[in-house]
């Protein structure tokens, strides 16, 4: 440190240590404020009317300014600023700052760590918040979009045996091959025994690449992701807790899932199935946090898949097949959307640990793996899955496609209602808001079981329909809604809540104009 | 599958509730039980200040004036005052003595080959009264680095009389009547108008070469000028650009 920095910091503690004296005498609050977190002062009076400017300043800092809302009608303005977790703990003074510039002490702040107060709330973290929010806008977008017809069929050359080859032969015949083929045969009868939907095509689709390189392997990969959710459960446990658990285990696990989708649905029961052995689902919260898992780990692929299969479409006419160019894009894009989707299963893990001693900051090295892994996952496919099987039989398998009557069910939605409300009560703390929340949130999912057989408008069943724009403009949307939000005078609390209320409207409307394009395309252009 | 996750679902929900009901202080509306305890549902720590700031009020009278103070202890030295302006510039000094002359500069390149003829000046053959009746006499020059200067001298078709007893030759240089146009000008023997008397005592006759020839080297020859007394040199002391073109030249019985 120079001499200079030494004089500096004296004269910080002198004064910091003179405010203590006269904070006593002239009762100056003195506030608590954690890092990571946006904090807020909110002004009224004269402070307002006269264009105060706030910092705060100490322990040899630069001043943080405060980023001030407009003037509510009470003609208060509150005062925001996001504290960085790297600023140093300990004491400092909040300045306001007249337009003369004299200077007026009017709290003195303690700061405390992380570390200290292990709590991390994701609706004061307005940056997380968004992120958040703005993938499920997102992915709301792409439900939406779905059902157009240009998406509606999906296929793909599967070699997988569907059928039991033994089914009408006595036991006694074939039991020796029974129990040699028993892996497999349970894998195909897990995924056969899931309804027609597009979550059951896409778990054999993604399992096609791997039952290809090895039948065996196809066979196995299940019980090593089922044993190996149940170690990542363990090594959670032993680090402390899923908020202490190295990052690692989650990029393992999610890595899993990128190379067989059945497989990473296999370590998400094991995980479960550990977590409830282990006695550590106690609460709805816990519940919530398998579902936040679930998402880290088998969203990423099945994110990528569904743009690997549907974005092509945009990049060619209708009914030709998609180009190389159109492929590669779906796979570059399916990559960036997997990835986002890992960071949101992270983010809402954080956002309900129970206790969080560190941060768990989903770093950039950790996207890039599973964006890379997809990227490679996605080649692998264009190149193997995409193409014939070789062979003496390969004209023997078929070509397994589904035609989407509808994106989701019921259920799901339903599932998507209950979630949002578990999350954002959680977020909230409002029974109210949560309800209102999750009905604008579920309600696009809703929307998608609902079609209009006597629609009968051109110009919507004329518009052209693209998965990637319609989702990011909504996106898009969302994010204007925040800027606008942010400079409302509000504390953080009630601006996230507005901000999750008023972020499930571009989907909605989204929903309902899709809605009235499908409904509007199949009654005017029935035969194309 | 479908199976399995149902019944973690149930098992999961089963647990919920026999935490709940494990736990005899769980009200049915505790929702942080239900949702697990947090500090999200803690009290939160963050604070946050409301400030409804006045107007600033009036200033207050003037207070009592107080005692006069101590006095105050003696300052510290001033510092030292800027230096005074400089002074006003010496008469100059008297010029220095010349400098030494310059180490001679280095030899020139060599030059390429000339035609074979020797540079005469002043070559003729005159009749002389004494002991010759005909010489001939060829004057020769040499680049000394910086100018052309006279080398060496030729006596030819000299009668042998003129090697008998000790004779003396001399020649007799005139110098250019304009100083501005001398080539020799740094320490030189001569001025303009000058006129310069080189010596040679001519060796017996048996030792001429063919031809009757007397070839005088520059530094046989003791120069000296007869209008001022500037000391001894040779013939190669004189340049040749400073000669008018006239040479005389005597034998005489010393």
């Amino acid at each position: 440190m120079s001499n200079k920095s030494r004089v500096a910091s004296l004269l910080v503690l002198i004064t910091t240590g003179f405010f203590w004296v006269s904070a006593a005498n002239a009762e100056v609050p003195v506030l608590k404020w954690e890092r990571g977190l946006v904090q807020e002062v909110v002004l009224g009076g004269v402070a307002a009317t006269n264009n105060w400017r706030l910092e705060l300043q100490g322990n040899d800092i630069e001043a943080l300014k405060f980023t001030e809302s407009s003037k509510s009608k009470e003609n208060v303005i509150v005062f925001s600023v996001m504290v960085p977790e790297s600023l140093p703990i300990g004491s400092y003074i909040l300045s306001a700052i007249k337009p003369g510039g004299e200077i007026k002490v009017i709290a003195g702040v303690n700061l405390l760590g992380v570390e200290e107060t292990k709590s991390y709330r994701v609706t004061q973290v307005p940056r997380d918040l968004l992120a958040i929010i703005g993938i499920l806008v997102f992915l709301t977008g792409v439900a939406s979009t779905l059902r157009a017809r240009k998406y509606s069929e999906l296929q793909f050359i599967c070699t997988q045996r569907l059928h039991d080859p033994f089914e009408n032969r006595s036991l006694r015949e074939v039991l020796g091959q029974k129990i040699k083929s028993a892996p497999y045969t349970m894998r195909i009868k897990a995924i056969t025994g899931f309804n027609t939907s597009v979550f059951k095509f896409f778990i054999l689709r993604e399992g096609e690449l791997i039952h290809r390189i090895s039948p065996l392997l196809y066979s196995l990969i299940p019980i090593i992701g089922f044993i190996g959710g149940a170690v990542a459960s363990n090594e959670s446990q032993k680090a402390g807790g899923i908020a202490l658990a190295t990052l690692l285990v989650f990029i393992a696990m999610a890595l899993i899932g990128i190379v067989d989708a059945f497989s990473g649905a296999m370590a998400i029961l094991g995980f479960w199935f550990a977590e409830l052995a282990a006695g550590n689902i106690t609460s709805f919260r816990d519940i919530l946090l398998m579902f936040a898992v679930a998402i880290s780990w088998l969203g990423p692929i099945l994110a990528a898949t569904l743009f690997q299969n549907v974005l092509p479409r945009d990049f060619s006419r209708l009914g030709n097949p998609p180009s190389a160019i159109g492929k590669l894009i779906g796979v570059l894009s399916g990559s960036v959307f997997g990835a986002s989707i890992f960071y949101l299963g992270q983010k809402l893990v954080n956002s309900i640990l129970i206790e969080i001693n560190v941060q768990r900051e989903i770093s950039a090295l950790a996207l890039g793996i599973i964006a890379g892994s997809l990227v490679i996952r996605g080649l692998l496919d264009m190149s193997v899955v995409d193409k014939a099987p070789n062979g003496k039989n390969s004209d023997k398998y078929p070509a397994e496609s589904l035609s989407i009557a509808r994106v989701n069910s019921p259920q799901t939605a339903t599932v998507v209602f209950a979630t949002v409300f578990g999350f954002t009560y959680l977020w909230t703390q409002s029974s109210q808001n949560s309800l209102m929340i999750a009905a604008l949130f579920s309600a696009p999912f809703f929307l998608l079981l609902i079609r209009f057989n006597k629609f009968r408008i051109k110009f919507l069943a004329r518009i052209p329909r693209n998965i990637l724009i319609e989702s990011s403009l909504i996106t898009a949307v969302a994010f204007v809604i925040f800027e606008q939000i942010s400079t409302l005078p509000l504390l953080s609390d009630d601006r996230a809540t507005r901000f999750l209320v008023l972020a499930g409207c571009p989907g909605i409307i989204h929903a309902i104009i899709s809605n009235a394009c499908d409904s509007a395309s199949r009654v005017e252009l029935p035969q194309s | 599958m479908k199976k399995f996750l149902s019944i973690l679902i149930v098992i999961s929900l089963i647990q919920v509730g026999i935490s709940y009901a494990a736990d005899p202080a769980t009200d049915l509306e505790d929702r942080d039980y239900i949702f697990g305890t947090s500090k999200n549902s803690d009290v939160n720590l963050n604070q946050v200040l409301f400030l409804l700031a006045g107007k600033d009020g009036t200033p207050g009278v003037d207070g009592i004036a107080g005692r006069d103070g101590i006095d105050g202890i003696n300052g510290i030295d001033g510092k030292d005052g800027k230096d005074g302006k400089d002074g006003k510039d010496g008469t100059p000094g008297s010029p220095g003595s010349p400098g030494s002359p310059g180490s001679p500069g280095k030899d020139g390149k060599d030059g390429t080959e000339g035609v074979t003829e020797d540079l005469r000046y002043g070559a003729a053959a005159v009749t002389a009264e004494g002991c010759t009746r005909t010489a001939t006499v060829s004057l020769r020059a040499q680049f000394n680095g910086e100018d052309f200067v006279f080398n060496k001298v030729s006596f030819s078709d000299v009668d042998e009389a003129c090697g008998t007893g000790t004779k003396v030759l001399a020649l007799y240089v005139k110098i250019i009547a304009t100083s501005a146009n001398l080539h020799n000008t740094t320490g030189s023997k001569y001025i303009a108008s000058d006129v310069l008397k080189c010596t040679y005592t001519i060796p017996l006759a048996n030792t001429w070469s063919t031809g009757r020839t007397i070839l005088i080297e520059n530094n046989n020859f003791t120069c000296e000028n007869i209008n001022a007394n500037r000391g001894a040199f040779t013939l190669n002391d004189i340049y040749t650009a400073d000669f008018t073109n006239k040479i005389g030249f005597e034998i005489y019985e010393r």
